[in-house]
């Protein structure tokens, strides 16, 4: 019953030894890498103030019938590391839901503040919920995925580097760090010239692939922020698609932070 | 007489046959092997739809309903506390919120639902909250009792996940596989069994099951897994044991075993070639080629080692056994193949597949039978042992007892088959799906289990069209979903009615400060669309509506859970629900779902096994009038053909009581293989009526040259059958010994109430007129068996 060992075993041994610090170190520049061209992103994109934009949403079950839902966003710019942007989205149909409004304060890593306001209850009601991955309105995007990305929402490592569309793209993956995220990990494919984003792999809690978004049409807005004219979800497990149509688009726009308030949201139209 | 060559062809093949057997051997052996490469290709079907064919209608309600939503396959966790304790306990509900947490691990699930991640809704002044009802952290005695409070009111939750005395709990798991590779269904239960394992073992005072569409379907492909190697085995085993016993000749033996096995082998290989996919049902067809190949190579050696005894050389016993053979072997092979074929008329694809699959293989059977069999005689020495086989002695007997004794005979056996088809009168049908299977396997106890505690296998789902895009939320529509689903809450049986309107009215009670005057209906569709907004912006991950509402918020589907019901009840209900909604001009597709589908399906199938056997029946009578060329012996011959499944029928309503799917298959089945006796018993009489002899002489003539081999094969045959009993898959072992009672009652049958009826009804003289007639018939060329020969 002795343990014997042959040279092989040794051999790998000695490599594994050897290698499993480098690998260690591997892995950290691959981290820091990783966080680096997130940073990158973010910083070219800093500054947009405030931003509004009008988009068509398009649902397609997996037998392509397809429905319509119209809406405005708008946003303003926080700079706080710990907190996101603030978000105000308008329906404008179908009919039965015009006029309601959504008001977000997003957080990085605690659930979001929400306030909506009900056109037929003529009331607005705070919505204390700790999930952020619900499908948004029916679509297969959740209302995290809408998000801007802050930084500090996810931990990062470097995969590669691939072309996507004829665009050199860091590969990068992240793993929320927020505890009520419905993925494991995300895929990001930063294109290395403008450092955006031009397409996202979501994985469920069992690591399994659940959503691909694509980014289409990438347009300049105040002479330095790119904005997409489309981003397309695909749903590869339930074979439903929703695709964002942007119509509009402003950015630099001064709005002022107290047109973010559950006290203004009656009047936002 | 007809001594002179009547049939060259035959004594030319034979004659060949003897010279090349070294050849033909080899050459069959060489088809066999290039053949059964095949068998590594056979699949097992992994799906209970399988039994329904595409145009099936019910199929197409399901799979619309499934098109607009989601699909339904799922597995369920049970979990039940020990004795005398509830479910909302601190231990039972962390243990479920663990269990929670660890489903959205399987494979290909999309979305868990229990207990603790119930997304309770309440308000607080104008706060809307959203949380698990079990929230991450410590378990209160306070979170425990709103758990309990919430459950029991909450028509979501109560009498589906929850039972009524909060004994048992459900976690309720979607799993849909993407249906891309064959080891999906095997990744996802391998996971499930490995949670239950674990979870048993964690707490072992605690009761676990796991019920719902993976099991059930892991069930349909796991049962022919199970049966192969445990039944054929065994049946390999009786089979050798009951010819070696009669025929007392082990080259006989020998030779019979490596023409079954030969077509057992190409049988399978051709179905792997076809790329065809057995399941439960079909998975049984190898077990009765077996069978049935036994049969024709009986007849074959019997009269073989007949020649032998009487004196005969090997070379002369062959040709003589080929020569009185090959037309009835080949006669009652074909009458078998198209019985099986008849079950084409089944609506269930299984039974297709199985009466096409045997009836190929009851064609190869014959094949071996004339090549390879005859070959193997010609090379191997047989002796014949000197005496009589114990069948042979056994049928003149017998001939001479039921020929002295026909009138009292023929009344006792009459009264006795009377008595007995009456307990058909004691049938009851079972059309459960989960009863297919036997208490051996899992997903029948997990479902047992089920039925006893929270139910939710007898599920009847709708889906209601509201006629426009957005109209789910029209008042008028959700005024009538309300009371249709209150119209179903009062039927009897029904336990749950999962419903769009109690999701309306607990968000309207939340808008309103959790004011219980507001548990109803919102009164405008803008108030209703914008809560259900609201609502859908505070769900989480995977608990989403979209598998009650479609995308354009125009159709909503209604679950009803009945209790442990007769399943007609589901029929009854469904078109009772459909009368109702369509009074209130609304659209509706369903009632659908997997009991509902089975049920149907086993009562469509009575009506195909009443055709099937009609057309059986009628084929193999114009095969008998055509061989006999006489009406009156046709007739006759309808008798014992038709009297043996139900006489079968009424010893299952005595024994058993209960009848399913099996019910359809058997008539049919057992057509083909009874007419075999027939024909052999009655070809032999009409001989010796048309050289002249009378009905009792002639009669003495079928027993000693037709008797034998019938008693072995009834023998064989019913044995064969009767292993299928042991499958776990009920369907398939009722089929068995349902089966095999019918060939006993057959042989009953034949022995005893043929000959009363032909000795008083085939009376006077019926010499052939020319000789022409019967040298066409399949044993006009019988030789003369020196009768003295044997002693």
């Amino acid at each position: 019953m002795k343990l014997t060992m042959t040279p092989v075993a040794y051999a790998a041994l000695a490599i594994a030894v050897i290698t499993s610090p480098l690998m260690a170190q591997a892995q950290s520049d691959a981290q820091s890498k990783g966080l680096e061209i997130a940073k990158e992103a973010e910083a070219r994109d800093l500054g947009w103030q405030g931003s509004k934009s009008k988009l068509q949403m398009v649902l397609q079950n997996r037998h392509g019938s397809k429905t319509t839902r119209e809406l405005r966003r708008q946003s303003l710019e926080v700079t706080d590391e710990k907190l996101g942007d603030k978000s105000l989205v308008i329906f404008d149909s179908p009919r039965d839901i015009k006029g309601t409004a959504l008001l977000s304060h997003t957080k990085v890593l605690d659930p979001d503040d929400q306030w909506l306001f009900l056109p037929a209850l003529k009331r607005v009601k705070r919505i204390s919920s700790a999930n952020k991955s619900g499908p948004f309105v029916g679509s297969e995007f959740a209302f995290e995925d809408l998000l801007a990305q802050e930084v500090g929402k996810y931990e990062y490592a470097f995969l590669k580097e691939e072309k996507v569309d004829g665009q050199d793209c860091f590969v990068v993956r992240r793993i929320p760090r927020y505890k009520n995220s419905g993925y494991k990990k995300q895929i990001v494919w930063w294109d290395k010239a403008e450092y955006r984003v031009q397409k996202i792999e979501f994985y469920d809690r069992k690591d399994s692939l659940l959503k691909t978004l694509t980014y289409g049409g990438y347009k300049k807005y105040a002479e330095k922020y790119w904005r997409p004219d489309s981003m397309n979800m695909v749903n590869h497990q339930n074979g439903k698609q929703t695709l964002l149509q942007f119509q509009e688009w402003e950015l630099g726009l001064k709005l002022t932070d107290s047109a973010f308030t559950p006290a203004k949201l009656k009047r936002a139209r | 007489m007809e001594s002179e060559t009547k049939a060259p062809a035959v004594i030319r093949y034979a004659e060949w046959v003897i010279a090349r057997r070294w050849l033909v051997f080899f050459a069959s052996l060489g088809v066999v092997a290039l053949l059964a490469v095949g068998i590594k290709d056979v699949r097992l079907a992994q799906n209970y739809r399988v039994f329904f064919a595409g145009e099936n209608p019910d199929l197409k309600a399901f799979d619309a309903i499934e098109h607009i939503y989601t699909t339904n396959d799922n597995v369920v966790f049970l979990v039940q506390p020990p004795e005398g304790e509830h479910v909302f306990t601190e231990r039972t509900l962390s243990l479920v919120r663990d269990l929670t947490e660890d489903s959205w691990q399987i494979p290909f699930s999309q979305r868990v639902d229990s207990l603790s991640n119930f997304q309770h809704t309440w308000a607080q002044g104008d706060d809307l909250i959203v949380e698990d009802l079990v929230p991450d952290g410590d378990i209160t005695e306070a979170i425990a009792a709103r758990a309990d409070r919430v459950s029991a009111s909450e028509p979501i939750i109560a009498r589906r996940l929850i039972t009524d005395d909060r004994r048992t709990t459900a976690v309720n798991v979607r799993v849909v596989l993407p249906g891309k590779d064959s080891t999906e269904l095997k990744q996802a239960i391998t996971h499930i069994r490995g949670m239950v394992a674990e979870y048993r073992e964690k707490y072992p005072d605690h009761t676990f099951h796991s019920s719902g569409v993976i099991p059930a379907n892991t069930a349909f492909a796991e049962a022919p897994e199970r049966d192969m190697p445990f039944v054929m085995p065994l049946l390999f085993a009786a089979l050798v044991l009951a010819t070696t016993i009669l025929l007392r000749s082990i080259v006989s033996t020998v030779g019979m075993f490596a023409v079954i096995f030969c077509s057992v082998l190409v049988t399978l290989g051709v179905v792997g070639l076809l790329g065809w996919m057995l399941d439960p049902a079909s998975a049984s067809a190898p077990t009765i080629v077996l069978t049935l190949a036994v049969a024709d190579s009986i007849h074959i050696l019997i009269t073989f080692l007949d020649q032998l005894r009487s004196g005969h050389s090997r070379r002369e016993a062959l040709i003589e056994s080929l020569r009185l053979n090959a037309m009835p072997v080949f006669l009652t092979s074909v009458t078998t193949a198209i019985a099986f074929l008849s079950l084409n008329l089944s609506e269930s694809p299984p039974y297709r597949l199985l009466g096409n699959v045997t009836a190929g293989g009851v064609m190869f059977a014959w094949a071996f039978s004339m090549t390879l069999l005859p070959a193997f005689l010609a090379i191997l020495p047989a002796s014949s042992g000197g005496r009589l086989t114990l069948s042979t002695r056994w049928a003149i007997a017998t001939g001479e007892w039921v020929i002295a004794h026909s009138r009292p005979l023929a009344i006792v056996v009459a009264l006795f088959s009377v008595g007995l088809i009456a307990g058909m009168g004691r049938l009851t049908i079972s059309d459960k799906f989960w009863q297919y299977f036997d208490e051996s396997m899992e997903f029948r106890r997990s479902a047992d289990f089920a039925v006893d505690t929270i139910g939710g296998l007898f599920v009847n789902s709708y889906s209601i069209d509201s006629g426009e895009s957005q109209g789910i939320c029209d008042p008028e529509f959700l005024g009538k979903l309300e009371e249709f689903t209150e119209w179903l809450r009062a039927r009897p049986g029904v336990a749950h009615v999962r419903s769009f309107a109690d999701t309306m009215k607990r968000l309207n009670k939340n808008m309103h400060g959790d004011d219980e005057s507001y548990y109803r209906l919102p009164d405008s569709q803008e108030l209703a669309s914008q809560y259900l907004l609201l609502y859908e912006l505070s769900l989480p991950y995977g608990l989403d509506l979209n598998d009650e509402i479609d995308i354009d918020k125009r159709s909503v589907r209604v679950d009803v859970t009945y209790g442990n019901v007769a399943t007609s009840v589901l029929a009854v209900d469904g078109e009772l629900s459909q009368t109702w909604l369509r009074e209130k001009g609304l659209e509706v597709i369903g009632p659908s779902g997997t009991a509902l589908m089975f049920t149907n399906i086993t009562h469509r199938n009575l009506w195909a096994m009443v055709i099937g056997g009609t057309l059986g029946l009628s084929l193999i009578a114009l095969v008998l009038f055509l061989v006999f060329r006489d009406v009156r012996l046709g007739f006759l011959s309808l008798m014992p053909n038709l009297t043996p499944a139900l006489m079968a029928f009424g010893v299952w309503g005595y024994v058993e009581g209960t009848i399913g799917f099996a019910i359809s298959v058997v008539g049919p089945l057992s057509l083909g293989i009874i007419v075999d006796d027939t024909v052999h018993f009655l070809s032999k009489y009409n001989r010796a009526r048309r050289r002249g002899d009378d009905a009792a002489d002639s009669l003495r003539y079928a027993f000693r040259h037709a008797g034998s081999a019938i008693f072995v094969t009834t023998i064989v045959l019913s044995i064969g059958f009767a292993m299928l009993g042991l499958s776990v898959f009920r369907v398939t072992s009722y089929m068995g010994v349902l089966t095999s009672l019918t060939i006993a009652c057959a042989f009953i049958a034949d022995f005893l109430l043929l000959p009363a009826l032909l000795l008083a009804f085939d009376k006077g003289d019926r010499t052939a007129p020319g000789s022409d007639v019967v040298e066409t018939t399949a044993h006009s060329a019988e030789s003369e068996t020196p009768e003295g020969a044997v002693s």
